[in-house]
């Protein structure tokens, strides 16, 4: 209810409401277009893209439809698959589309000096997260949907404008090919 | 993993996911109960989306504490506890040195009106403006 009001106070124009709002949801966007983009400066780029979308559209929020969080995650995600369609057309797309590589290739750190320790928090986030980096776009942010997000089927698939089949399918070779890769490393 | 597992992991992972059909599922459910692998992966994919999350949740975590400084609400129980107690310490320090202060100057007060002797009279020569 708190958020309802503070959500009906900004698109009002207060200053103070959409600070909070901002402040609370801000980590949360980061970390999704972080794991999408897989780059910390263009994933704080596009979470101030997101934030500014959202604030323009803040007056068709509608809290009947679902939370403001998943609002705010289907705008960045929306936004992300733009973004990387316009690297993809300017050919500065490295790691993603590469195929026929094992994960440690793409890794951003140097493979023969570092052995990462999956039982280091740190470390095995790095991994997870090279991990993700590995699957194509579209299972990688149906899995942040379904599983960062806790979205159905369903909701995935309207927001991507997919079938649930396509949404389904995703979803299972993304998490079918993130389990060979998490076992392949000790993640599992 | 047997020949036709591959042929059910898309249905059990519909099934996992509540968007299977009820055909699909008892097929799926009759291959689950006597397939220990299959099991396996169930298990598997059950914890990779756990891992996906866990991350999600870190990287939001340590964002917000780089971007803004914890906040209150992210702040270890141990931590609130040490400022409390560094708070409680400042204004016990506070009070004490207060009534320390009150104390000597009353105990002035009475030695200036009452005592005698060298102290005594060193204390009536540090309150001799005030009378």
């Amino acid at each position: 209810m708190e958020e309802i009001r503070l959500i009906d106070r900004a698109a009002e124009g207060d200053r103070d409401a959409l600070q909070i709002l901002m402040v609370r949801f801000r980590p949360r966007i980061f970390s999704v277009a972080y794991h999408l983009l897989g780059d910390r400066e263009e994933a704080e780029d596009l979470t101030q893209e997101a934030l500014l979308r959202a604030i323009d559209r803040l007056p068709y929020f509608d809290a009947r439809k679902g939370s403001f969080l998943n609002w705010l995650v289907t705008l960045t995600v929306r936004l992300g698959f733009n973004w990387l369609e316009k690297k993809k057309r300017e050919g500065l797309l490295r790691a993603f589309s590469s195929q026929g590589e094992s994960w440690s290739e793409t890794a951003d750190w140097d493979p023969n000096g570092f052995h990462p320790d999956p039982s280091n928090d740190y470390h095995r986030q790095q991994l997870i997260r090279l991990c993700l980096s590995r699957l194509p776009e579209t299972q990688r942010s149906a899995l942040l949907l379904r599983y960062g997000q806790g979205m159905s089927v369903r909701e995935i698939s309207e927001l991507l404008g997919v079938a649930d089949g396509t949404v389904k399918s995703w979803l299972f070779r993304g998490r079918e090919a993130l389990r060979v890769l998490f076992k392949e490393i000790g993640l599992l | 993993m047997r020949g036709d597992c591959f042929r059910f992991l898309p249905l059990l992972h519909d099934w996992t996911e509540g968007v299977a059909d009820q055909e699909d599922e008892m097929l799926a459910l009759s291959h689950l109960r006597s397939c220990p692998r299959c099991q396996k992966v169930i298990a598997e994919w059950d914890q990779v989306g756990r891992l996906i999350n866990e991350s999600l949740l870190s990287v939001s975590a340590t964002y917000q504490r780089t971007a803004f400084g914890a906040s209150k609400e992210d702040q270890p129980v141990s931590e609130v506890a040490f400022s409390l107690f560094l708070s409680a310490v400042a204004v016990a320090t506070l009070f004490l040195s207060f009534g320390t202060g009150l104390t000597v100057y009353a105990a002035r007060w009475i030695a200036w009106l009452t005592g005698s002797g060298p102290f005594l009279d060193f204390l009536r020569q540090l309150t001799r403006p005030f009378t």
